[in-house]
């Protein structure tokens, strides 16, 4: 997983079942892409990264179950029960979520190459 | 509401401007532009909106942020909407972004029509589904700290009235 805005302990997923990620005809991996905006980019430290998709992610429900659950993958960095203490706040607030720049329900699918975004309420105008 | 036929006619000449900017906007010239679109058409509505002071008596600056693919997509639809409900000739969104001080103008909806029912209605339905759908937020900065702006409910409402009635009265 590569954070693309300043991450400082890093992350990864307690996942399992890496060979069903694999994409069949290529053999690489299927990934997507995370957006987050306003108070949560800055809460996450993290305003773009793309990530592995894996069947236990395959709509936005089970995505957002995921990130809550969140642990730094150094887990003896002094700052990792913050870092979990945040995914797990952020994804259990009121948050939106949109895929390919439309707002998506929790039963929405997610699939390959899509670009999911999560943000708090907007604010415009 | 004009009939089915005209209204064809009407959207085959339609012009939706969007414009997404950290620069100020000229809203002289925008009312230009909107006649300029359909130059024998009856009646052009503009809402202009600016930075109001969120916190009594201190230096308020806003920070805007938004989700560029995501706005374009919204604010289409909305437009596509409006001009499905009403008699539009042309539509001008322009909402700014980055750093904007108390007074500044942040947010400009122009709409020509033939009726001035007709564009009184679509801008307020324009402004009412862009506060409550399009992908912007906004952080209050103070000399003693930033805060982002939650959202309101009274928007949220003024939104879903045009959700309960197909024919807004206004």
């Amino acid at each position: 997983m590569k954070n693309v805005a300043e991450n400082p302990i890093g992350s990864s997923f307690n996942s399992s079942s890496f060979n069903s990620t694999l994409d069949k005809r290529f053999g690489n991996p299927v990934m997507i892409t995370l957006r987050y905006f306003a108070q949560l980019r800055e809460t996450l430290h993290c305003s773009e990264e793309t990530l592995q998709w894996q069947d236990d992610i395959n709509t936005v429900a089970a995505l957002k179950k995921q990130l809550s659950q969140r642990t730094s993958d150094k887990p003896n960095h002094p700052h990792n029960h913050s870092y979990n203490v945040q995914w797990q706040k952020a994804f259990n607030g009121n948050i939106l979520c949109a895929v390919n720049q439309e707002i998506a329900q929790d039963n929405h699918p997610i699939q390959d190459n899509d670009e999911v975004a999560f943000f708090p309420p907007v604010t415009g105008g | 509401m004009m009939n089915k036929i005209d209204k064809q006619h009407s959207s085959l000449h339609i012009h939706n401007h969007i414009r997404i900017q950290e620069n100020n906007f000229n809203v002289g010239d925008e009312h230009t532009a909107l006649q300029q679109d359909a130059p024998s058409i009856g009646a052009i509505v503009t809402f202009t909106g600016l930075v109001r002071e969120f916190t009594k008596g201190e230096d308020t600056q806003l920070f805007l942020e938004h989700y560029p693919a995501m706005t374009e997509k919204v604010l289409s639809n909305i437009i596509n909407q409006a001009t499905q409900r009403w008699d539009i000739i042309s539509t001008r969104i322009i909402h700014r972004i980055g750093h904007l001080s108390l007074g500044e103008q942040i947010v400009f909806i122009g709409v020509n029509s033939p009726h001035r029912a007709d564009a009184f209605a679509a801008a307020t339905f324009i402004m009412d589904f862009l506060k409550t759908g399009a992908p912007f937020w906004k952080k209050e900065i103070t000399p003693t700290g930033e805060v982002w702006v939650d959202a309101k409910d009274s928007d949220t409402s003024a939104k879903n009235q045009w959700l309960n009635n197909t024919e807004k009265t206004l």
